[in-house]
């Protein structure tokens, strides 16, 4: 049984190492993103056979979803338009010229990187890779336990997922702040869809529509589930959002009106998860503790309260910021600056 | 080789591949795709940390660490990405200086 499950296990590395390699020595970019997404699949594989299922949950729905259907959009958004300014994914001054996506030769020819920075590249990844491998084997390795041990203080911490317990209490203040970088890229994002037009509403064709109409309740489902399930076993808020937010990007794919961050109940949504958390943060001091202090026998109710309020918060700030690479007045913001 | 070596190495490898793609392949997109691809190394190194061959159990810090990393990582793309955008539709040509080079 072992041996069978190192094969598997090798195999699946090697896919890994290949997918990842295509990926960014193809020349087609839209080739390369869909590798990027299979990527992500065979990474979830790779988190399951770590036994991290929290870690498989998130890099499913965003790691593979999210960030591709992003990249995708970005593809789509810029393709031809960038073609005379920037260099596209074949060395400029090459033995071809321009050739276009759709025309992508395969084989090895289709590689994207000329012959000597081909050399430089694969020096480069030895380079890295060899050194990194030498700390990083034998450390799996070691036989040394962790240094601190979660499973005695569990417990105390109100739920009894080790990575719910984490993440909402022994090192919630990673958590908050990660809320905070989330908050800021939204920020950035933002400025772009303040005059957000209206999405063409027909794009989706009957057989997405109708694939909606099915899954959509579903992902709500899911996500409920997952979250609820969060305190005992894997998933959680994170998961939860992300997967309520892939389903929020298909039905924007398929015509639904987006949220905008100039509508007041979606501003409300938006920071409501932060509020909550820095509430329970807060009322840690009240009660006479510390900062993000959460004890029994009020610290399952409050992990789930912030968890809940959380996910909706973090669902729509993935959908704002899929939102902000697809839409189209950042031409026109740019344009007019250019026409002042 | 136990597992957590097997993706130790592949992680590893992974950040190698990664980190390459960033320095030598020109697209930017296909740079921001290279990072994310060696972020996805240093998960898989920090998880594979997690799993030692004796302790029973395994440690969580480092996979909510990834959960946020991950988390992380896609709002970072997020924003180069729109930079991107800004740059590829900009109406003003670039220079010659700023182009990548290829």
């Amino acid at each position: 049984m072992t041996i069978r499950l190192q094969i598997f296990d090798a195999v699946l590395v090697l896919t890994m190492v290949a997918i990842a390699l295509r990926a960014l020595l193809i020349r087609d970019l839209f080739q390369s993103i869909v590798l990027f997404i299979v990527f992500g699949l065979t990474l979830t594989i790779a988190w399951c056979r770590l036994e991290a299922l929290d870690v498989a949950l998130a890099e499913a729905a965003i790691g593979a979803g999210l960030t591709g259907a992003l990249l995708l959009n970005t593809l789509a958004a810029t393709r031809g338009r960038e073609a005379d300014r920037l260099t596209e994914n074949e060395p400029r001054g090459g033995r071809e010229q321009a050739v276009t996506a759709t025309s992508a030769p395969t084989g090895p020819s289709a590689i994207s990187l000329r012959p000597t920075t081909a050399i430089g590249f694969v020096a480069t990844a030895i380079l890295v890779a060899v050194p990194l491998s030498m700390v990083v084997v034998p450390f799996a390795r070691s036989n040394e336990a962790p240094r601190i041990s979660i499973e005695q203080a569990l417990p105390e911490s109100g739920v009894t997922n080790p990575v719910t317990a984490v993440l909402l209490n022994f090192r919630a203040y990673d958590t908050l702040l990660e809320v905070f970088v989330l908050f800021a890229a939204v920020i950035a994002v933002s400025p772009a869809t303040l005059s957000a037009r209206e999405y063409p509403t027909d794009i989706g064709g009957p057989v997405l529509r109708a694939f909606i109409r099915f899954f959509i309740p579903l992902t709500v489902l899911v996500a409920a589930y997952v979250l609820w399930a969060g305190t005992k076993a894997p998933g959680g808020a994170f998961q939860a959002a992300a997967i309520l937010a892939a389903g929020s990007v298909l039905l924007i794919v398929s015509g639904a009106n987006p949220p905008s961050p100039e509508q007041k109940r979606w501003r409300v949504l938006l920071v409501s998860g932060l509020a909550m958390f820095l509430l329970v943060g807060w009322s840690g001091i009240v009660v006479g503790g510390q900062f993000l202090e959460i004890r029994p026998p009020w610290a399952g109710p409050l992990i789930l309260l912030i968890e809940t309020v959380l996910t909706g918060s973090l669902a729509l700030i993935l959908v704002l910021l899929f939102r902000g690479t697809s839409l189209d007045e950042l031409e026109h913001v740019a344009s007019r600056e250019v026409t002042k | 080789m136990m597992a957590a070596q097997i993706y130790g190495l592949a992680g590893a490898l992974l950040f190698g591949v990664g980190l390459s793609g960033v320095c030598f392949c020109p697209h930017p997109l296909r740079k921001i795709l290279a990072v994310n691809l060696a972020g996805s190394g240093v998960f898989l190194m920090l998880v594979a940390s997690a799993r030692r061959q004796t302790a029973e159990s395994i440690d969580p810090i480092p996979q909510a660490l990834v959960l946020t990393g991950i988390v992380v990582a896609v709002s970072a793309t997020a924003m180069a990405l729109v930079l991107y955008r800004r740059l590829a539709t900009s109406a003003a040509p670039l220079d010659e200086a700023e182009r990548p080079r290829g």
